[in-house]
């Protein structure tokens, strides 16, 4: 009988072992290929394009290190690492209690709570805090061997990258660094040409004419592949005009009126764009995005050889281009007649030419009908920056760059006092009281049967 | 199969222990409800007052912390709807009868634990109101919903394994129900180790272990494979274990 016994007891065993290894293996397959799916309705699960974009094409191992205590902006940053480590198999994590482990700390010259290191590439980033923009620049630093360089052109009145004030561009030039982009002012006057490593040459606003010197300069750097990024204002004569009318754009001599704008609550001078063309930079592209005064673009009807224009921003319907300045500026009145062009009225340009050297290639250019759009006062506005950004990011061919999308929370709202009681009573009072009800009523059935 | 689920199913209605148990679970929870609301009211109105734009939604004020209070409650009462399953049985002394029924132990080891899950999904069913509730006010995103309830259902899954289990070793329900407890505490406390020893091989393994962990991606609205995988696999073991537990009556006699 005993023996009878061990013998069972002994198979359970092995039944136990060996099911439980079984369990284990499975386990462990599943571990090894993750999937995760985002089941919210606002995708805030989901990283952006961009992140995706740099995430995919990685190919050397990064890992975070995280130093903070036990505390909020620890729940904070793993939430963002997990999705981070679960898009790509080449980011891991650490978080780590820099007054538990001061040995640490003081390796990575930690000053405060919060902040992060990235470890990849032979390289080391520092991080202030956690966030899914801040991880996407250190891992771009981390990869990228040489920086890509964007000039702004100065001497013409144009707006500056260094100012701070309303008109300056100080927010483009940081949000540009944090790509990872090199920005200098560029003076054509003093160059013989456009410095060979100009990704990119951008003309925001100028006041003043260009020399033809300087536009020969711009559109030798054309002819030779360049990228180009232009932004002009309404009734400045800057002498680009010619330079633009060449490659099959006009410039309006106009301003968009915008009646749409007025129900978002922006001003008659404000057209608001909300469709974008199809470029790469834009598609799913889906923010509004204003331009305090602006002019119009078109696109002449017979191209040079070799140049493919698109539209890539315009104005609603109930746009229009005013062309009675005038009347507009003395008295402040506008109203759409038969010289004036209805809208939607092309706002931005993307152009393409074609390079006629052997190695074919294309130059491209992007022309927007105003510059106040990027200015410190407007760049923050709904999608501009965005805008801007991405079309930056596609001249300079970093489609990884490109932003899609962004995440909303869903708002909190104050109680009503109705929905307050509403709040008390249903859930603590009203759902309990039907259970113990019916819990009663079970007993007293019961106890007269 | 059916017909055991059918028996323990009407002995859980007209049973006094799951009436007193959904009163308290579900009296608990509404407070904790109209707690949360009231904070995101107050919130709200500050967030108004002084036009700050926070990143907070209904999800982080009132949706993570309600379904992660469900989860700790679910915790205690589990064992109390799993502690008669079979040590009743096993009191009243019904159990030998069990064994000389026509169906295996496997089936009627299914017919309770369908019924155990039964009863807790219709608890969560209940508290589906409270969503709806939170809906007046400010729409939630259903889709964090339906994981959150997902991720609720199958750890609660893996309590009723583990209290089938503690049910199959004592005739006495109290033991059952405070042992079921003892090892899902345990196993809710072995995650913690992963904090404490960071970045270890143990830490990690303990970490995988860890019972509450694979809810926190359901509940910010992921579904993880591995977590869903982790709770049926788990589940799958105690079961398995209990019918060991079972089996051994044949030849302990």
């Amino acid at each position: 009988m005993r023996n009878k016994s061990i013998k069972y007891m002994s198979g359970t065993g092995i039944a136990v072992a060996v099911f439980t290894a079984i369990l284990v293996i499975i386990y462990m397959i599943v571990l090894n290929h993750p999937k995760v799916y985002d089941l919210t309705l606002s995708g805030k699960n989901t990283l952006d394009v961009k992140t995706r974009n740099i995430l995919d094409s990685l190919d050397f191992d990064v890992k975070v290190l995280v130093f903070c205590k036990n505390d909020n902006t620890r729940e904070k940053a793993k939430d963002i690492l997990d999705l981070f480590a679960y898009a790509s198999k080449h980011v891991n994590y650490e978080i780590i209690d820099p007054d538990v482990h001061p040995g640490e700390a003081k390796k990575y010259a930690i000053e405060r709570y919060g902040q992060a290191i990235l470890v990849g590439n032979g390289k080391q980033q520092r991080i202030e805090t956690v966030s899914e923009q801040n991880l996407d620049s250190a891992i771009l630093k981390l990869k990228m061997s040489g920086k890509k360089t964007i000039y702004f052109t100065t001497g013409h009145g144009e707006r500056d990258i260094e100012d701070n004030n309303k008109d300056g561009l100080a927010t483009l030039k940081n949000a540009l660094k944090s790509d990872n982009y090199r920005v200098k002012k560029l003076i054509l006057m003093r160059e013989k040409s456009v410095p060979l490593d100009a990704g990119l040459v951008a003309v925001i606003g100028p006041k003043k004419q260009f020399l033809p010197e300087e536009i020969k300069e711009l559109d030798e750097y054309i002819k030779q592949g360049g990228n180009l990024f232009i932004a002009l204002d309404p009734m400045e004569d800057t002498g680009l005009e010619g330079f633009l009318s060449e490659y099959g754009v006009v410039l309006g001599n106009d301003m968009i009126i915008d009646k749409f704008s007025r129900i978002l609550g922006g001003d008659y001078l404000i057209p608001v764009v909300s469709e974008y063309g199809d470029v790469d930079a834009l598609r799913g592209f889906r923010y509004a995005t204003f331009f305090p005064t602006a002019c119009s673009l078109s696109i002449k009807k017979t191209l040079p050889k070799g140049i493919e224009i698109r539209w890539l921003a315009r104005t609603s319907s109930q746009s229009w281009a005013e062309t009675d300045l005038d009347r507009l500026e003395r008295q402040g009145k506008a109203q759409l007649d038969k010289k004036d062009k209805k809208g939607p009225v092309d706002i931005g340009l993307f152009l393409k030419k074609k390079l006629d050297t052997k190695g074919g290639g294309y130059a491209r250019l992007i022309v927007f009908g105003d510059s106040d759009f990027l200015s410190n006062t407007y760049i923050m506005t709904s999608g501009n920056e965005d805008l801007a950004m991405n079309c930056m990011n596609m001249l300079l061919g970093e489609r990884e760059l490109v932003v899609i999308k962004k995440k909303q929370a869903n708002h909190l709202a104050p109680l009503t006092p109705y929905q307050a009681s509403l709040m008390f009573w249903v859930p603590v009072v009203a759902i309990p009281c039907v259970i113990l009800f019916i819990g009663i009523s079970v007993f007293l059935v019961r106890r007269r049967a | 199969m059916r017909s055991v689920y059918a028996k323990e199913m009407l002995i859980y209605f007209s049973s006094p222990i799951f009436y007193a148990v959904s009163f308290i679970f579900l009296c608990v929870l509404g407070i904790f409800f109209y707690n949360d609301m009231a904070y995101m009211s107050m919130l709200a109105s500050r967030i108004a007052q002084y036009q700050l734009s926070t990143g907070l939604g209904l999800d982080k004020i009132v949706l993570r912390p309600l379904f992660s209070d469900m989860s700790i409650l679910l915790l205690f009462i589990v064992p109390i709807i799993a502690m008669r399953l079979y040590s009743e049985e096993k009191g009243n002394g019904t159990i030998e009868l069990i064994f000389t029924y026509p169906i295996t132990d496997l089936q009627v080891l299914l017919g309770k634990y369908l019924a155990g899950l039964s009863v807790i999904a219709i608890l969560l069913g209940i508290t589906t109101v409270l969503m709806l509730l939170a809906g007046i006010v400010v729409s939630p995103d259903w889709g964090l919903v339906f994981s959150s309830y997902l991720g609720l259902f199958l750890v609660s899954a893996s309590f009723l394994a583990i209290g089938v289990f503690a049910s199959s070793l004592t005739k006495n329900q109290i033991i059952a129900a405070a042992s079921s407890l003892g090892i899902i505490l345990a196993f809710w406390a072995v995650g913690w180790f992963s904090d404490v020893f960071t970045a270890s091989a143990v830490a990690k393994f303990l970490g995988e272990l860890g019972i509450m962990e694979h809810l926190d991606d359901f509940m910010k609205g992921m579904l993880n494979v591995k977590d869903a995988v982790f709770y049926l696999l788990f589940s799958l073991f105690f079961l398995f274990m209990t019918l060991r537990i079972l089996e051994s009556h044949t030849w302990r006699g």
